[in-house]
């Protein structure tokens, strides 16, 4: 017994296309794939109907999905944990190509931002972009590209020129990363009640620096951006209004 | 140790693979009440079990897999049967809805009646058009396996068709 499409010699599947949508084929595969629907007369409009309501789709997280995410994450912070890394590959694949590839999202020292973010607000999550609008209670979660092993530091300045470490060893020093792709951090961030602009800077390094003289230095001069030496760096500039 | 997948992680997943989850849902059931309901299911016992996607196949393949399953299980039960069935002749056939209404409109009522695998193995090359290959993948099986469960599935339809 064939699927009709091994009668028919080449239709491929509709979990095929799919996988084409979900952007999960080789560059190869997904010529392939649409090469046949370009030329099928029964495939090409399956194709295109598939395309039209996977656009159409409105990516809006159910409540009761985010809040047993948000509880199983709360629960696995005070333990180690670790993510699935063909997961983190897809939404690092997805965010990049849903990305404009010539819209920067953060301004950087020397060469593209190796820092993103997403917000999470009001059970809904979006990819960060410089000059995001953001609210109180809204959380933060952090992405690093880096192509070799390094450390690490996010810090900010808010409008209340108070500055803060979201992502340090300890508090105290940049921590040690793993090279990789739009990795994702394994804690986020929720903004507190301070309103106004706030600044945030990711220190990609080489040595573990000291975040003391940084944040010190950030609330004498709050529009100066850090200076380390052995570290590019990304910027962020948030605006934080009222819910 | 058991890992958590992050908020993050679920919402690309489920940017990227909610739309064919939600179709296929509803091409089975015939309502998208009911499939949005597998849809947020799935997608949650992905969050609550994380290990049942074991990076073995690609994660649409393993949605297909979860949805074909919740969707037969909704099916079967008791409960939903009526109200799905009498849903689905309302719905059936949808333009463009499906990739091939027509067969899964003649197995709606043969897909309670068979066996969970060969429910299964029905949806996926009759209403998917899957190879054997993904047939396998999806079910976790030899393409061997499939080929049995092929002529298996032939067999009950022809003697279902031969009942009717």
């Amino acid at each position: 017994m064939n699927a009709p499409h091994e009668r028919l010699g080449a239709c491929p599947s509709r979990l095929r296309f799919d996988r084409l949508l979900a952007r999960e084929l080789s560059e190869k595969e997904t010529h392939e794939v649409e090469l046949h629907a370009q030329s099928c007369l029964r495939c090409g409009p399956l194709l295109l109907e598939q395309r039209r309501g996977y656009e159409a789709f409105a990516p809006e997280l159910p409540a009761l999905l985010v809040q047993r995410v948000q509880a199983r994450e709360a629960r696995a912070r005070t333990g180690k944990y670790w993510f699935a890394p063909a997961l983190a590959a897809a939404a690092a694949l997805v965010v990049w190509l849903a990305r404009p590839h010539d819209a920067p999202l953060a301004t950087r020292s020397k060469g593209s931002p190796q820092l993103s973010f997403y917000v999470l607000h009001d059970g809904v999550v979006r990819p960060g972009v410089d000059g995001e609008r953001v609210r109180p209670g809204d959380a933060l979660r952090f992405a690093y590209s880096s192509s070799r092993d390094a450390y690490l530091a996010i810090v900010s300045i808010d409008g209340a020129r108070v500055a803060s470490a979201y992502y340090a060893e300890q508090g105290e020093r940049a921590a040690k990363i793993a090279a990789g792709s739009r990795a994702l951090l394994d804690q986020s961030t929720v903004l507190d009640e301070t309103l106004g602009p706030e600044v945030i800077y990711g220190l990609l390094c080489s040595e573990p620096i000291p975040l003391a003289p940084v944040l010190r230095a950030l609330e004498r001069r709050p529009d100066t951006p850090p200076d380390v030496t052995g570290c590019t760096l990304d910027r962020y500039t948030l605006l934080k209004v009222s819910r | 140790m058991k890992r958590a997948v992050s908020l993050a992680e679920i919402e690309v997943a489920y940017r990227a693979h909610g739309h064919h989850v939600l179709r296929r849902a509803t091409l089975i059931l015939g309502n998208e009440s009911d499939a949005r309901e597998v849809l947020q299911e799935v997608f949650l016992s992905l969050v609550d079990h994380p290990e049942q996607f074991a990076a073995q196949s690609a994660l649409s393949t393993w949605l297909y897999s979860a949805t074909v399953h919740r969707c037969l299980n909704r099916l079967r039960d008791e409960r939903n049967r009526a109200r799905l069935l009498v849903a689905q002749s309302e719905v059936w056939p949808l333009p463009g809805q499906a990739a091939s209404p027509e067969h899964v409109a003649l197995l709606r009522e043969q897909l309670v009646r068979l066996p969970i695998e060969l429910a299964q193995v029905a949806v996926y090359q009759l209403a998917d058009e899957m190879s054997q290959d993904e047939i396998a993948e999806a079910m976790g099986c030899s393409r061997r396996q499939v080929r049995k469960l092929l002529e298996r599935l032939e067999q009950a339809l022809t003697a279902q068709r031969v009942r009717a």
